[in-house]
């Protein structure tokens, strides 16, 4: 899991795995290090930052290309650190990069494969972590599945607020939308979600 | 107040489980440290903007160089002289029949939701390039599409270009008027005649390079890009 202090900006220097010379540098200070031409500087960047961008592509439809996608953003974000505003949180910008990669691999898919590609995107439930809890399994992957069936424009918006756990203005950086939209998009997820919840739960009690 | 719903939303956070692949940070290392650093980048244009005022547009290796590390297939940017005349943006003359110019071309045409429905929609002879336009009373919006497996096919001399993010993505404004020259399958730069172009954006969705055209500032032509999808 990742650590909620790596969360905000400024304050994403607390992951152990780092090296010793980086460790509590905050990303804006990394950015700063790798322009002006430390290259290592960037190897903890992307090692802070991979799982949840791993994340990010696998929730919003990557699939099995999530790991290509996430070298190719990362590789981008690299080439891009030039027109990074340092004033603002790095890691909404990177993901940004990395749900736009998403939607290009999933475009290209689509063109090249036809509309199967589309319908052979895996299940959402098979991000849960075999190892969880078994008590309450059922409801979870239950709740999994019903973001799965959102469209996806109310399923990516949920995704990100609460299974990214990011803010309505990280998450409007992200998906690249205005805030008002986030919004609304969240309350029409949440309200469908809730429809389709009471509806299975009521087919199971039927059964 | 969050409700169960969301409680339950939150929770499942803690139990997904995405692993980091062994190699990526590995593989991402390996190709930044091939990567040319962008301030170089930078010097050498501007010298090259200086180095080549007044030479026109030749289809030099420079701007292929620019092509081949921008990653924009299908287009080429040679730095040249400032343009002084006002351009004005041609509109596609076809009917805006989008599912024909998908036949044509081969693929499916993107339309910024920002604009709405073309006026026009035209495909290129050689069917490499789908046109859309939007007409209104203070001019004409353009947007080019072509599919990057191919040559390039705009040659573009311009005094000024700015590499900036579309939706994440590199992208290249030509905020300035400059010389767009378009090459047809097999042709060469040098028998065409050019035409002015106006402010320009160039940008990739998947495998479409995308150039839109018209009297826009940054902003809105980046509005206009990042609606697309």
């Amino acid at each position: 899991m990742l650590e909620p202090s790596s969360w905000g900006r400024g304050t994403g220097g607390t992951i152990s795995t780092d090296d010793g010379s980086h460790d509590f540098v905050d990303d804006a200070d990394l950015v700063g290090r790798v322009r002006a031409g430390d290259t290592d500087a960037y190897a903890v960047l992307v090692r802070r930052h991979a799982p949840v961008a791993m994340r990010t592509a696998a929730l919003l439809g990557a699939g099995s290309d999530a790991e290509d996608v996430v070298q190719e953003a990362l590789v981008k974000a690299y080439r891009s650190l030039g027109s990074f505003r340092a004033d603002r949180p790095f890691r909404p910008w990177l993901l940004r990069i990395v749900a736009n990669e998403t939607r290009n691999a999933h475009r290209s898919a689509v063109r090249r494969a036809g509309r199967e590609a589309r319908e052979a995107r895996p299940p959402l439930t098979d991000l849960l972590d075999p190892s969880a809890e078994v008590v309450g399994r059922e409801d979870r992957e239950r709740l999994l599945a019903a973001v799965g069936r959102l469209p996806d424009k109310l399923s990516h918006v949920v995704a990100c607020r609460y299974l990214l756990e990011l803010d309505e203005a990280a998450t409007a950086v992200v998906l690249g939308v205005p805030r008002g939209t986030v919004k609304s998009r969240l309350s029409r997820g949440l309200a469908r979600l809730r429809d389709d919840l009471a509806t299975t739960i009521e087919e199971v009690d039927h059964a | 107040m969050p409700d169960a719903l969301e409680v339950r939303l939150s929770a499942l956070a803690a139990d997904l489980q995405v692993p980091v692949p062994d190699g990526l940070e590995r593989a991402v290392m390996d190709r930044v440290a091939r990567t040319r650093p962008r301030r170089r980048w930078r010097r050498w244009l501007a010298g090259l903007v200086v180095g080549l005022l007044g030479v026109g547009v030749v289809a030099s290796p420079v701007g292929a160089e620019i092509r081949g590390w921008l990653g924009l297939p299908g287009v080429s940017v040679t730095s040249g002289d400032p343009v002084t005349e006002t351009p004005t943006v041609p509109p596609a003359p076809g009917t805006p029949d989008l599912e024909r110019a998908e036949r044509l071309a081969g693929f499916t045409p993107v339309v910024p939701a920002e604009l709405g429905a073309p006026d026009g929609v035209e495909v290129s002879a050689d069917r490499q390039v789908v046109s859309l336009s939007w007409t209104a009373e203070d001019g004409t919006v353009r947007l080019d599409e072509l599919r990057g497996d191919v040559e390039p096919i705009f040659w573009k001399t311009a005094d000024q270009a700015e590499r900036v993010l579309v939706a994440g993505t590199e992208a290249l404004w030509l905020p300035t008027a400059h010389r767009v020259t378009v090459v047809p399958d097999g042709g060469s730069v040098r028998d065409l005649p050019s035409r002015l172009a106006g402010p320009t954006l160039l940008w990739l969705d998947g495998d479409l390079t995308l150039r839109l055209e018209g009297d826009l500032d940054l902003a809105e032509a980046t509005q206009i890009a990042e609606s697309v999808d």
